[in-house]
């Protein structure tokens, strides 16, 4: 049934011909694993393009989107780490390969007449595939993402003539942003890979008519006896190859989980910015240059790089193959790659010892862990990745504190009472009854007319039970706290203090209810009330604030009574 | 060193055995690896967990009753539900819909998804002949929502109305298309 089916496509396509063609080609001096490396990159290529399409299905290119689809891709989508572990690992495995094509292909002397060509194509090839690094790594708009871009778009603004309008162009205008975003992805997913292809394909069309480089140490005549067709053991030995790569990329994602996804972009932040290890030569050695020479390096380090390469085949002009004969050119080729290996080193390990770029690098974990889970857990809101932060419960009720509250409840320059840890506590109301005008309680402030608590050990114990269960506190002993409130009416206390919540012309405030939700809120909102203070009150009416941002200040000072209080009153 | 085309001799066929299991070995491997990631991640939203996701509901506030007049002209009232997430996007108001209201003859107030049950065109009321028709393939529906003509395979979609302490309260559903009885999505 194929066989027919075959026939009849081979009659309108004239595949087999074509197949025949390309598996036939003659290998001269036989298949050999040295030629395998072209072919492994094809591969990966290949993974790329599929694993890129992939992403592409989820990835959202906008300020506001791009880090949370990433976050959505990495911890919702069923194997999304898998993918964009893939993508990401599988460009570091294209610069490996590269290399290792650059090292066999320079060994074997084919960049030398008749393949000159075909090794210019392949530097342009490599330039290329930097550029899908130095554009992919932006895309996911995390700090390290931004950050390192940042410093690649400088240098390029910083070229002479041609840089501000490049920069510009590059970035969709003078600063970052949505336009960034949409031209970095568009070169990314259109411009490099439509290139890449042509060129690639342009590569071994002009592979194809010279063949594989063969090893210089054979005669013609034993090459020619030993050459062999492609298929199958040239394209089988391509393909172990292929198989052993997948499988390291393969383990390598599994091992990491996947690539790291950095907290979202934060333009405000101080980010120890870090290009990927691949761009680390270039960036290590920016710190031993200043001023002109700063640009020079630059520019001029990446262009004498690539400029070497590509008159290579013109500067070696000899007839021999042999490495002995051509040890200037590869000892500049290896000295090249050594020097730049070492500076690669040097940035790293630096880092390594660098206390203050790891303990950054530990906090800037840290904040990407937590706003992957907010991501996960409660979405990213509408104003991006950066406000994702502000999803966590309560996060709206401490922004307030900190702007509104803390300066008068908090640190040593406060002028009301400390509000923090243990607040409400038992340990709180024991010391508060005892030190009521202490510096920790009413002592800052002109309410300083309440004496120290009189009451015996049992009775005040009872007191403490029932005004911590006032406060709505959940573990309240409710027997105690009901013999507290009897205490209380006999004592002394209840001359100046209601206990109903209701009653507002006392001297002292109300207690019922005290530290309660829906008191503070009350309090809050309106803190001249009579029920408590009245005249007397010093806190400044705050806010307007809403019924949820009062309820969260609420439910975070309520809260704070579950902690210990550790603080001692001077007074 | 054998010859090219010489392919058959006695050693030849068991290592060419090897390499040819080699390719077809390998190519399956990549196949399984990549094919199995690549569905996985391009099918999830068939997984159970995503397509057996709760239909979302919203029970939206349309006006008094003592607005919708006794066989008067519908009314027409966007539907917005808060909380949706939307992929990543945790949004706070979404414009979801809108439904048809209007009070009967009868005095019955009725609300009509405006999603027409054919192939999902927005519904619009004809003031001139008294029914609602779809643009696109001019179906038509009469003021009970029943259809009177086109390829619609049933009528509009009634909503569940509640009155509540002199409100008109909707709850707004989603059903599907282009199947004759009505379905909530």
């Amino acid at each position: 049934m194929f066989s027919s089916l075959k026939d009849w496509l081979d009659e309108r396509t004239g595949y087999r011909e074509i197949v025949d063609h390309a598996l036939n080609e003659p290998v001269l001096g036989g298949a050999s694993f040295a030629y395998v490396f072209g072919s492994v990159l094809t591969f990966i290529l290949v993974s790329q393009f599929l694993t890129g399409i992939l992403l592409a299905t989820v990835y959202s290119p906008s300020v506001t989107d791009a880090w949370a689809s990433v976050a959505y891709i990495q911890d919702q989508v069923p194997g999304g780490w898998f993918v964009r572990g893939l993508h990401s690992y599988g460009a570091t495995f294209m610069v490996i390969f590269c290399i290792l094509h650059l090292l066999q292909t320079s060994i074997y002397g084919a960049y030398k007449k008749p393949r000159e060509l075909n090794w210019i194509i392949g530097v342009v090839l490599m330039l290329l595939m930097l550029g899908f690094a130095l554009t992919g790594y932006l895309l996911p708009w995390d700090q390290k993402g931004y950050w390192a871009t940042q410093v690649a778009t400088g240098i390029a603004g910083s070229a002479p003539v041609i840089g501000g309008a490049t920069q510009t162009l590059l970035i969709g205008g003078s600063r970052y942003g949505n336009l960034t975003l949409t031209r970095f992805f568009a070169l990314h997913v259109f411009v490099l890979p439509i290139l890449t292809i042509g060129l690639l394909s342009l590569h071994l069309l002009v592979f194809r008519r010279a063949g594989a480089t063969p090893p210089w140490w054979k005669s013609k005549e034993k090459l020619e006896k030993a050459t062999e067709p492609f298929w199958p053991k040239q394209l089988s030995k391509d393909m172990i190859a292929m198989g052993v790569v997948l499988l390291g990329l393969v383990g390598i994602v599994y091992y990491f989980h996947g690539t790291e996804l950095g907290a979202p972009a934060d333009p405000a932040s101080q980010f120890e910015a870090r290009p990927e290890w691949y761009f680390r030569p270039l960036f290590q050695m920016l710190k031993y240059f200043e001023g002109h020479m700063e640009l020079v390096v630059a520019l001029g380090a990446p262009a004498v790089i690539v400029g070497f390469l590509m008159a290579l085949p013109f500067l070696d002009r000899g007839e021999s193959r042999s490495p002995k004969k051509r040890i200037i050119w590869l000892g500049m080729l290896f000295g090249g790659l050594l020097g730049t290996a070492f500076l690669t080193w040097i940035s790293i390990d630096g880092d390594r010892k660098n206390k203050r770029v790891q303990e950054n690098n530990k906090i800037w974990e840290e904040k990407a862990e937590h706003a992957r889970h907010l991501a996960k857990t409660y979405g990213v809101p509408a104003e991006g990745g950066l406000h994702v932060y502000e999803m966590e419960p309560g996060f709206k009720a401490r922004e307030i504190w900190k702007k509104e509250c803390a300066l008068c409840h908090e640190g040593d320059k406060r002028s009301a009472p400390l509000i923090a840890d243990g607040y409400n506590s038992r340990a709180w109301f024991k010391d508060f009854l005892h030190k009521p005008s202490g510096d920790l309680y009413f002592g800052l402030t002109d309410i300083t007319g309440m004496p120290k608590s009189n009451l015996n050990e049992e009775d005040e114990k009872a007191v403490i039970e029932w005004l911590y269960s006032e406060t709505g506190a959940k573990d309240a002993d409710s027997e105690l706290a009901k013999k507290g409130l009897a205490a209380f009416e006999e004592s002394d206390c209840s001359n100046c203090h209601s206990a109903d919540g209701e009653t507002d012309d006392e001297i002292g405030p109300n207690l019922g209810g005290r530290g309660s939700i829906s008191m503070l809120k009350k309090f809050i909102a309106d803190p001249d009330h009579p029920l408590w203070f009245g005249d007397d009150n010093e806190m400044p009416k705050l806010g307007p604030f809403s019924d949820t941002e009062l309820e969260q200040l609420a439910i975070q000072i309520q809260n704070l009574s579950k902690a210990a209080w550790t603080h001692k009153s001077s007074k | 060193m054998e010859n090219k085309t010489e392919t058959k001799n006695e050693n030849g066929v068991t290592r060419r055995g090897f390499w040819t299991g080699a390719i077809y070995g390998v190519s399956a491997m990549a196949t399984a690896i990549l094919g199995t990631t690549a569905a996985r991640f391009f099918a999830f939203p068939l997984l159970k967990k995503e397509s057996k996701a709760k239909p979302e509901e919203a029970v939206i506030d349309v006006g008094y009753a003592s607005q919708f007049e006794k066989g008067g002209i519908p009314q027409n009232a966007e539907v917005v539900v808060e909380g949706r997430r939307n992929a990543w996007l945790a949004e706070k108001k979404t414009k979801a819909g809108s439904v048809w209201v209007r009070r009967s003859e009868e005095g019955e107030i009725q609300a009509f998804s405006s999603i027409c049950p054919h192939l999902g065109c927005g519904i619009q009321f004809d003031k001139e002949n008294k029914n609602f028709i779809c643009p696109c393939h001019d179906s038509s529906y009469d003021l009970a929502g029943t259809k009177i003509a086109g390829p619609a395979k049933r009528g509009l979609d009634r909503l569940e109305v509640i009155e509540n302490d002199g409100r008109v309260q909707i709850k707004f559903q989603q059903f599907k298309l282009d199947v004759a009885e009505k379905e909530v999505v």
